[in-house]
């Protein structure tokens, strides 16, 4: 009996739990994940972290006082690749979507465009017809292309197909344009955009896709007529394009816009002269017409220059010492004897003046010797050039780093090591040292020229160095850093995001102009916060 | 808030309508407490009588704010009660009553080890009708102050993330009494032991979870706080106790 009666309690008892149980539902799987591969981007008004694990990007407006706003904007599954504009106005966000799609209400893949502003918001998505992962954007801002990457596996892919996105239009059934290049066997492997240049028939920018053997045109303006392909080589050679200059030619004129195609460890320069089409019934307004060039040996860069002569193409060849100065009408060359193996080279006319008659001025460096030249291209005496400047540091330079304006006439050398640095003022011709005690320093110039950030990752030390007077401030902050955004702050000013990888992110909040920790704000756990 | 307006609204009206019939009752009682007859359902206690209980309160909180500190919706607290059986009309007692409830959640927030305790201070209204010697029915009405204290360790920081703050909760639960055990007579024990069981709403404010480092006097950073859902710990609920009366 005693028994029976406990039974019946119990069974009492779970027959109440049992009432309640239907209402007790598991948490958002957000909350059993770990963040992962969180992409930082600095832009205009808020810092934004791309939370690949809960589906979101989460935005960091900075107050007057240092404190944050966060705002979670989300954003569609599948995360495969993020950009900000280059002018920080906005963030793209490529995802994949739902593959493969199954459910009625599974997401497709789209490109979602985010207000890089103090109030942060998701603008504009556009629908992009197949999952793909690369993203390639426009240095003006107008246009992203979207293309397959190493990362897709599809069970079956067309390489050659892009999706060519017009940021300033709305999304519709014409924005973004698909597209497959025509192909002789190659596919993409990097994407150039022209500026804008005059044309026969308009003036129009040109997206360059270059292959492992070919190279297409694409008129942005006009993306659905597909790409013209120029064959870089029809006797079965293999060649493989690694750069692309431009010039507009004479600005008076429309019908001497050419291109400059670098081919790997070949002392062949491919120009193709853009002119009008001349066939009635041909898809498009101008005509690539290529020629062959040759540099003195095989060039590392090349540029178009303005000399006192007139228009040549500049090929920087480092197994000669010497920069080959080749006319594109005749293919005539002349070379300068640099005295050691440059590289690279930089045009920086625009900041230190042309030398003579319009010629330009071009810096030149090397990974490879301490050496950096500045080479004025104007005649003398015969020779194809004005002056040959060098100057000799400790070590060879791995990276050049534009300041932007007021303090565009500095540039920033940063050597193999990342140890050591040097601030080249273009027009004092100086190159001031700046050294750390720790190897592998990132540098992060900010948007208004002021300043550069120095970091190491890995390690909890921060710099700031005033670029008018070079002036270094070092800070110790709580936890290693691993990226340093600089950003607009709401009201005005500027902060300084130091962003610490541990966990759910943590990060300091500084005042740019006048840092100090004193009056930082520590915020731990970031990715914690403005969840659903 | 109309939903809980509504269901609480409704708990009341149970709450009263359940001492009705008591009232009905009331004439029946006396005229056979005047008959001298024993009456099955007459009462066999003094007022006051003190009530003590200790048991369990389970709720299925459906908010958001929950999911940081648990994989599920299911909340527990331990329960003690205490209080006076202040009048008695017949079958029907009425119960006033001082509650304390404690609970806490441990879990894991995004990798981040997190826990949440609950303090529920309340008092309580409670109507019973004694259907038999050994069982009762009752319903209760119970406004109380809540006090939610999250936190979240996280790496790069000695101390937790915290988070404080003070809510309103109102439980309103209907139930039963068994009496398992007493002492003293049977037609007047001296004590009288209970199995309780009670289903209902309980009803709650929000609280915003605004999390930052617990103070120090030694460390003079200044913190910003992140926010985390708010958390409103209202929901279904059940309370198993066992109680003694004396």
């Amino acid at each position: 009996m005693k028994n029976a009666t406990r039974r019946l309690r119990s069974l009492t008892l779970l027959s109440l739990f049992a009432a309640l149980l239907p209402g007790c539902g598991d948490r958002d799987a957000v909350w059993d994940t770990r963040p992962s591969n969180v992409a930082a981007h600095a832009l205009q008004g808020s810092a934004a972290f791309v939370d690949v694990t809960a589906d979101r990007v989460l935005l960091t407006p900075v107050e007057q006082d240092l404190t944050l706003s966060p705002v979670s904007v989300p954003m569609r599954r599948g995360f495969a690749s993020s950009v900000a504009t280059p002018d920080g106005s906005a963030l793209l966000v490529l995802a994949r979507g739902d593959v493969p799609r199954e459910k009625p209400d599974d997401q497709g893949p789209g490109l979602a465009v985010i207000d890089g502003g103090a109030s942060p918001r998701l603008l504009q998505t556009y629908d992009i017809s197949d999952p793909l992962s690369g993203l390639a954007m426009d240095p003006e801002g107008h246009f992203a292309v979207i293309y397959p990457s190493a990362a897709d596996s599809s069970f079956v892919a067309n390489p050659n197909e892009l999706s060519i996105v017009d940021l300033a239009g709305p999304p519709g059934a014409g924005n973004p344009t698909s597209l497959t290049l025509r192909s002789f066997g190659g596919r993409p492997e990097s994407l150039i955009f022209t500026p804008t240049l005059a044309l026969p028939s308009a003036a129009t920018r040109l997206l360059v896709v270059l292959t492992d053997r070919d190279v297409g045109l694409i008129d942005l303006a006009e993306p659905a007529r597909g790409d013209i392909t120029v064959r870089l080589s029809t006797t079965g050679d293999r060649v493989k394009p690694v750069q692309v200059a431009v010039s507009d030619g004479d600005p008076a004129r429309n019908d001497d816009a050419r291109l400059a195609i670098r081919l790997f460890n070949d002392p062949s320069i491919v120009l193709v002269d853009l002119l009008a089409s001349t066939s009635s019934d041909a898809v498009h307004d101008f005509r690539p017409t290529p020629n062959v060039v040759l540099a003195s040996g095989p060039p590392t860069d090349v540029a178009f220059v303005n000399t006192d002569g007139g228009l040549r193409l500049a090929a920087v060849v480092p197994s000669k010492q010497s920069l080959s100065l080749i006319d594109p009408a005749t293919g005539i060359s002349k070379d300068i004897a640099l005295g050691a193996p440059f590289e690279h080279l930089s045009l920086v006319t625009g900041i230190v003046g042309s030398s003579a008659a319009g010629a330009d001025v071009a810096l030149l460096w090397s990974a490879s010797s301490p050496f950096i030249s500045f080479v004025a291209l104007g005649s003398t005496a015969g020779k194809p050039y004005k002056s040959v400047e060098r100057l000799q540091l400790e070590q060879p330079i791995a990276r050049v780093i534009d300041v932007p304006a007021p303090n565009d006439r500095l540039k920033i050398l940063a050597a193999a090591d990342g140890r050591a640095f040097f601030v080249l003022d273009l027009i004092a011709r100086t190159a001031s040292p700046i050294v750390s005690s720790s190897s592998g320093v990132n540098v992060t110039v900010s948007a208004d020229g002021q300043r550069a950030w120095l970091l190491a990752p890995g390690r909890s030390d921060l710099a700031a160095l005033d670029l008018a007077n070079l002036h270094p401030q070092n800070f110790t902050l709580a936890a290693p850093v691993q990226d340093a955004l600089e950003v607009g702050r709401r009201g005005g000013g500027r902060a300084l995001i130091a962003v610490h990888p541990q966990g759910n992110l943590g990060l300091t909040v500084l005042d740019a102009e006048q840092p100090s920790l004193e009056t930082a704000v520590q915020y731990h756990g970031l990715l914690l916060g403005s969840l659903r | 808030m109309n939903v809980h307006a509504l269901l609480g609204g409704a708990a009341l009206a149970a709450t009263l309508a359940l001492s009705l019939p008591a009232r009905a009752e009331l004439g029946a009682v006396n005229v056979a407490a005047k008959a001298d007859v024993a009456a099955p359902i007459k009462p066999a206690s003094r007022v006051p009588e003190i009530n003590l209980a200790f048991g369990v309160r389970s709720m299925i909180v459906p908010s958001a704010g929950l999911d940081p500190f648990s994989s599920n919706d299911a909340f527990s607290q331990v329960s003690f009660a205490a209080g006076p059986t202040v009048a008695r009309i017949g079958a029907v007692s009425f119960a006033a009553l001082a509650e304390w409830n404690f609970g806490r959640l441990r879990d894991t927030a995004r990798g981040e080890t997190s826990s949440l305790a609950i303090h529920r201070l309340g008092v309580g209204l409670e109507s019973r009708l004694q259907l038999a010697r050994r069982l009762a029915l009752f319903a209760k009405v119970a406004p109380a102050a809540v006090h939610l204290r999250g936190s979240i360790d996280v790496p790069d920081l000695e101390r937790p993330l915290v988070s404080r703050s003070w809510s309103w909760s109102l439980d309103t639960t209907v139930g039963a009494a068994f009496m398992f055990a007493s002492t003293g007579p049977r037609a007047a024990p001296t004590s009288r032991f209970w199995f309780t069981g009670e289903l209902g709403y309980g009803f709650a404010g929000e609280s915003a979870m605004s999390y930052k480092p617990a103070a120090d006097d030694e460390d003079p950073r200044t913190y910003g706080a992140i926010t985390l859902p708010a958390l409103r710990p209202a929901g279904a609920l059940a309370r198993f106790a066992v109680a003694v009366s004396f």
